[in-house]
């Protein structure tokens, strides 16, 4: 399936809604280990498997990006996404058994006690709970992610954040309420 | 930008996510190399990957249409363009107004301020040689603050024609005899004032400028009443006489086009229907221009705005304590809506008051929350206030609300004073709330009218509405 690359990788510039013109190796440089999570999740942490995906999204990115319209690069990205993980899936013909799987009523139960009662620990050693929380976090949008991951999985603090993020601390809190709230609404609202 | 609405509740997602975090392993993020790999990896792309399209597939069947299918996509289509609104740029609606004004005009003036109510009308008639004429009748009523009184008329009429001029003013400046009129109240007779024939420019001069009613105060029989004719309105009813003086002048129709420019701001407007649409705000009180849309270019907005990004607009309110500003971010972010009401009369005073910043911090302390002085940016003096107590009357906060604006405490304001002039060089307001965001306002840095800019405009409140 590979060969040997005959030229060298051509920056191709991607408009962005704040007016600064990212390149598509830019963009993809900036959140690859998203995308690359969002693989790994939904192919049960084949490490092979996610790097063939992640060389089409870029493949993809590089062939057609020029032609996305201002401001729906990362949107454009999700759908080139998730429709590469239903090829890949329709090529393999069956999935295996144990690939977690939206199970959007226990999602829509777990959105309800997110915010008003504790999880107990029971609950979230459960494989299913532990799916639907993975494949819900991994479909947030990017920056969402890099906080919520950053913050909660990594330990890092709000000023490392905002550091990363090149805004300030009091924006990172703000933006990561949302993050929390997004995820509670993205589970609410899970689907296949 | 939004304050938790119930604080526990986003506590008990943080908890849990803790605890999430705690319980479940991430796959472990991919290292730079590897990244790399996946771009100079030269790979075949899988043929049959589904690729989001600018347009829809569909599109492709345009050709194997009907006529008939055609004809009445084309019908809808034209219903559609006529029938919507749809954007048109400030120039379009200038140009509009220029050829309007070009021709016979009729303008009809409703406009209700606090104190005053000017009303009116300017009419400009062209004949069949194509030569103007223009007539105008505009009154100003100040009201009474004491029911014995009758409210205070005052009028101007000029008439403008080739062959003579005359101009009419009762109540332009001084005042004659009081007493009771046939209704039982006092009353105060107004000087009149008129001239026929060519009006010297510095007659009209004198008669626009209005010098004698900013405020006037009568007493009788141990009553008093006294009537105010603020500046806002006073220049608002000058620029309304100026209009007069060019709306018939075809000569001057670009000076009178650049002066409606530079009063309405470089706006975006929004296209009413097949016509245009000018909407009145408290800056350029309209019922002239009765449906003005203030906005700024998204540019100008995005330097500072941050993420607040997309559109700012002039919510006005003709009473002068009601204005607002209305900001609505572009992103998914879950803020929609943040509207700041700026007071003109209360920290403005103080601020004029002050030679230097600490007196003005004095001044301000015993109304705030906490009051502190800090090192400018520019060699001056900052102070910073939060918690300050805006005093807002009952028809001030009803005003707000009715504009959807929930008025809530949770704004910093940071002045920054320059070290030299000791003029403020600009103000910075900070929300409070976890959600957190600055505006900063400096002259200069928007083109805005330059009355949104200047320091005596403060936020008095800030609130988040979630839609």
């Amino acid at each position: 399936m590979t060969r040997a690359c005959a030229s060298p990788i051509m920056a191709v510039p991607i408009s962005e809604p704040a007016g600064k013109a990212m390149t598509v190796e830019q963009f993809f440089d900036r959140y690859a280990a998203v995308f690359w999570r969002f693989f790994a999740v939904r192919t049960d942490s084949d490490q092979h498997a996610a790097d063939d995906l992640m060389q089409q999204l870029w493949l993809q990115a590089r062939l057609r990006g020029g032609a996305v319209r201002h401001g729906k690069t990362e949107a454009w990205l999700w759908q080139v996404a998730r429709n590469l993980l239903r090829l890949y899936w329709r090529k393999r013909a069956a999935a295996p058994a144990d690939l977690p799987e939206v199970d959007s009523v226990l999602a829509a139960q777990l959105a309800r006690q997110l915010d008003r009662e504790l999880l107990p620990d029971e609950l979230l050693s459960r494989r299913e709970v532990r799916d639907q929380l993975l494949l819900a976090l991994t479909e947030l949008a990017a920056e969402q992610q890099i906080l919520l991951f950053g913050y909660y999985f990594d330990g890092k603090s709000e000023s490392a954040l905002a550091q990363e993020l090149a805004v300030t601390p009091r924006a990172v809190e703000g933006r990561l309420y949302r993050a929390r709230r997004a995820l509670r609404d993205k589970l609410a609202h899970l689907q296949d | 930008m939004s304050a938790p609405k119930n604080p526990s509740r986003d506590q008990m997602l943080d908890e849990n996510l803790q605890r999430i975090a705690r319980s479940i392993s991430l796959p472990a993020a991919p290292p730079p190399e590897r990244i790399h790999a996946w771009k100079n990896a030269a790979i075949e792309p899988w043929t049959d990957v589904r690729v989001p399209q600018k347009r829809h597939r569909l599109f492709r069947l345009w050709p194997l249409f009907t006529g008939a299918a055609a004809a009445a996509g084309i019908v809808l289509a034209v219903f559609v363009i006529l029938a919507s609104p749809r954007p048109v740029s400030a120039e379009t609606i200038f140009n509009s107004l220029r050829a309007v004004l070009s021709g016979p005009v009729s303008i009809t003036l409703d406009i209700g301020f606090e104190g005053v109510t000017l009303s009116g009308r300017i009419v400009k008639d062209v004949d069949a040689s194509g030569a103007s004429r223009s007539y105008s009748e505009i009154h100003a009523v100040l009201k009474s603050d004491n029911p014995e009184w009758s409210d205070l008329e005052s009028v101007t009429v000029v008439n403008d024609a080739a062959d003579q001029s005359w101009m009419f003013s009762r109540g332009w400046g001084g005042c004659g005899p009081q007493g009771r009129g046939p209704d039982g109240r006092y009353h105060v007779t107004p000087a009149e004032l008129c001239y026929i024939g060519r009006l010297p420019e510095f007659v009209r001069a004198k008669a626009l400028h209005l010098d004698g009613v900013p405020s006037v105060g009568f007493g009788k029989d141990g009553s008093a009443v006294s009537y105010r004719f603020d500046g806002p309105e006073r220049r608002y009813l000058c620029s309304l006489m100026e209009l007069t003086e060019g709306i018939a002048n075809s000569t001057n129709l670009d000076d009178l086009i650049e002066r409606v420019k530079s009063a309405a701001c470089d706006v975006r407007v929004e296209a009413a229907g097949r016509g245009w649409r000018l909407r009145a705000s408290a800056y350029q009180p309209s019922a002239l221009f009765p449906e003005l849309d203030l906005s700024l270019p998204d540019a100008d907005l995005a330097s500072i705005l941050d993420r607040f990004t997309h559109q700012i607009e002039f919510v006005g309110s003709l009473a002068l304590e009601g204005r607002s500003l209305y900001f609505q971010n572009s992103g998914d972010e879950l803020l929609q809506k943040l509207h700041i009401a700026v007071d003109t009369s209360d920290l403005y005073r103080l601020a004029q008051e002050c030679e230097v910043a600490e007196e003005f911090a004095e001044k301000v302390r015993p109304r705030a929350r906490e009051v502190e002085i800090l090192p400018g940016s520019h060699g001056g003096t900052a102070v910073r206030i939060s918690g300050y107590d805006w005093q807002l009357d009952t028809s001030a906060r009803d005003r707000l609300r009715q504009i959807g604006t929930e008025i809530v405490p949770g704004i910093e304001l940071l002045i920054d004073y320059d070290g030299q002039s000791g003029s403020v060089r600009w103000a910075e307001f900070r929300n409070l709330t976890p959600a957190g965001g600055t505006i900063r306002l400096q002259p200069g840095a928007i083109e805005l009218d330059p009355a949104v800019l200047d320091p005596k405009h403060w936020i008095t409140d800030a609130t988040e509405i979630y839609e």
